[in-house]
């Protein structure tokens, strides 16, 4: 599988402020990767250095191409929501439709139309007419009827209502995912992403704490309902957590091999939360 | 050349308001202030039988001597000049605000990640925007400008016709018409589009430059850093023999910087940048191929082109490297 997307000790620095303390991952086509960090971790940061939004240290290429010195060819390739409600208010539907169609080779413009034909849009509405939820549909829709490589998504349902929030991420899957495209999402909402992701990258203070694909991260986490009993013995494997449900502790473990987890008690998979939450210990502290 | 015709009509679409309506608009408001004006002195003197010091006016004009028709066509051929640099310095005042925020508007309300989430490079934006400045713009105020000579022409010559004078006769074939020529008018203004884009280029790359650098209050700081550094060379002069020669920095540079965005501001009669009327400076005079010829050979034009370019090419460089000033 070829690399979309390769950093080695990616760096940002903003004045005192080290944002990226060097990051080094790689993400490869046809992939669903969510990059999952709290607040002021360098997510935004990492992504506007692959969009060529900002400049970096470091070594960093999307396809090939520096994102900073060649913004413009790589906008070519790849797509990009950052935020949800930056279109324009004083843009048209139709004008939308038309600008892109003009300035990008790989617009489809009836996909487009056959995209916002489910929606409540139409084509003589103005953006600032629309509901928050609106414009995130019809931003979809643009950048769903353009054929590129990668596609970014920055916080792209913030502050929708549930309903938009399921239909963005069941659009995006069934009508736009296929294994030549390459998907990389932020977000805080990461219930609602983690069963369409295909690898995670955590970040964590400027680093990368976490970088593995689902699969591995079923294999490598497991959380064990423990009774009072066995709590001495679980604590002697090193959970990465403990919490503690109607007098029974719930333990986080990594790398637990299976048999002596179930040897513990009753075993979980967990979700991605659960791990995100249990390795940011300390975030903000 | 697909896409760069696609930014101009983006730039056509977000300022069609300013763009489009308001030199129709104003010229409406002229065109209906002379009505009532014609109006209201129709009431005042007795229907038919107006009199210029006891003259019927068709007698008047039917009786003119050949001076005085000349005299008459001077007049009207500066009125339509007058007429048309009215538009013009709309047009001026809605350019200088297009340009002070069109590089920040899309930085300060975000949209600006979506403009830059498209294959379009930082020089074609810019370029856009110069071109909507230096052409769209000014070619739709000089369809204004016609439309109000056209309207105007039409209204007076209903007026005079109301007081028994064929102003056909009058103003397309007598010894006025030979000497009253809006075509000619019209052509010299379509010529000088280019011209007062050159002129304005120094306006066009601080206001720009500023637009793409500051994170907030684009205006305040297009106006102040200007006046702040004028009063400081000023505070200099007097301070110290330093003498910068006539006063160089208030005479050329801030007006150059701020205002040669207003078109034909380079006159004949002005000190530097500005309208200053008189009798061989009339608005005829200054929309004219002797006064685009002259500022074309002055080398004031083309200091300011030179470092309008570099303002220009900073602002690029700054769109490429600022970011969002939310």
């Amino acid at each position: 599988m070829s690399t979309v997307i390769q950093a080695r000790n990616l760096r940002k620095r903003y004045g005192a402020f080290e944002a990226l303390k060097g990051c080094d991952f790689e993400i490869k086509a046809g992939r669903i990767v969510g990059l999952i960090g709290p607040n002021g971790a360098g997510k935004t940061t990492a992504l506007k250095a692959m969009l060529g939004l900002t400049t970096f240290d470091g070594e960093l290429s999307v396809l090939g191409l520096n994102p900073h010195s060649q913004r413009h060819e790589l906008m070519n390739q790849v797509c990009f929501i950052a935020d949800v409600a930056v279109l324009p208010r004083w843009l048209r539907v139709d004008q939308a439709m038309d600008f892109v169609e003009g300035v990008h080779p790989k617009f489809s413009r009836e996909k487009c139309l056959q995209f916002l034909a489910r929606t409540k849009i139409g084509p003589k509405m103005k953006v600032r007419q629309l509901s928050k939820g609106m414009v995130a549909q019809l931003h979809l829709a643009l950048v769903m009827a353009i054929d590129a490589k990668v596609l970014v998504l920055d916080e792209p349902t913030l502050g929708l209502d549930i309903l938009y929030r399921k239909e963005f991420y069941q659009t995006l899957l069934n009508d736009y995912f296929d294994h030549e495209k390459t998907i990389l999402i932020t977000t805080h909402q990461v219930e609602e992403v983690e069963h369409i992701l295909t690898d995670v990258l955590f970040i964590k203070d400027g680093r990368i704490s976490l970088d593995a694909t689902m699969d591995e991260v079923g294999d490598r986490f497991t959380e064990v309902m423990v009774a009072p009993d066995k709590r001495e013995q679980a604590l002697a494997h090193k959970p990465l957590t403990e919490r503690t449900v109607f007098g029974k502790s719930i333990f986080l473990f990594d790398g637990l091999p299976a048999d002596q987890a179930e040897a513990l008690g009753e075993t979980r998979k967990p979700g991605i939360a659960d791990i995100f939450v249990a390795t940011m210990q300390g975030a903000y502290a | 050349m697909k896409t760069f015709t696609t930014l101009l009509k983006r730039e056509f679409w977000e300022h069609r308001g300013g763009f489009l309506w308001t030199p129709f608009v104003v010229v409406a408001v002229f065109v209906l202030f002379t009505l009532v004006g014609l109006t209201a002195g129709e009431m005042h003197v007795d229907g038919r039988d107006f009199k210029v010091m006891n003259i019927p006016l068709a007698q008047m004009v039917n009786g003119m001597s050949p001076e005085v028709m000349g005299n008459v066509a001077k007049g009207i051929n500066a009125g339509l000049a007058m007429m048309a640099i009215i538009v013009q310095i709309v047009l001026g005042i809605v350019l200088f605000f297009y340009l002070i925020g069109t590089l920040f508007d899309d930085r300060k309300d975000r949209s600006i990640l979506f403009w830059k989430s498209m294959p379009v490079s930082d020089i074609e934006t810019v370029g856009s925007k110069i071109v909507t400045a230096a052409f769209t713009a000014p070619l739709i105020a000089w369809f204004a400008a016609i439309l109000f000579h056209v309207v105007m022409l039409g209204l007076i010559s209903l007026w005079l016709a109301f007081h028994g004078i064929n102003a056909f006769k009058l103003l397309w074939s007598s010894g006025i018409a030979a000497q009253v020529h809006p075509i000619k008018l019209w052509m010299v203004m379509f010529a000088a589009i280019p011209v007062n884009a050159l002129w304005a280029l120094p306006t066009y790359g601080w206001l720009l430059l500023v637009s793409s650098w500051a994170r907030s209050k684009p205006f305040i700081w297009a106006v102040a850093v200007p006046m702040v550094t004028g009063a400081l060379l000023s505070w200099m002069d007097m301070l110290t023999n330093l003498r910068i020669p006539e006063n160089w920095m208030w005479f050329h540079v801030i007006p150059r910087g701020l205002a040669s965005v207003l078109p034909y501001s380079w006159g004949p009669g002005s000190k530097s940048v500005g309208y200053n009327f008189s009798g061989n400076s009339t608005p005829a005079d200054i929309i004219s191929l002797d006064s685009l010829a002259s500022v074309l050979s002055s080398p004031g034009l083309w200091i300011g082109v030179a470092a309008g370019i570099l303002m220009i090419a900073a602002a690029v460089y700054l769109r490429r490297y600022r970011e969002i000033a939310d």
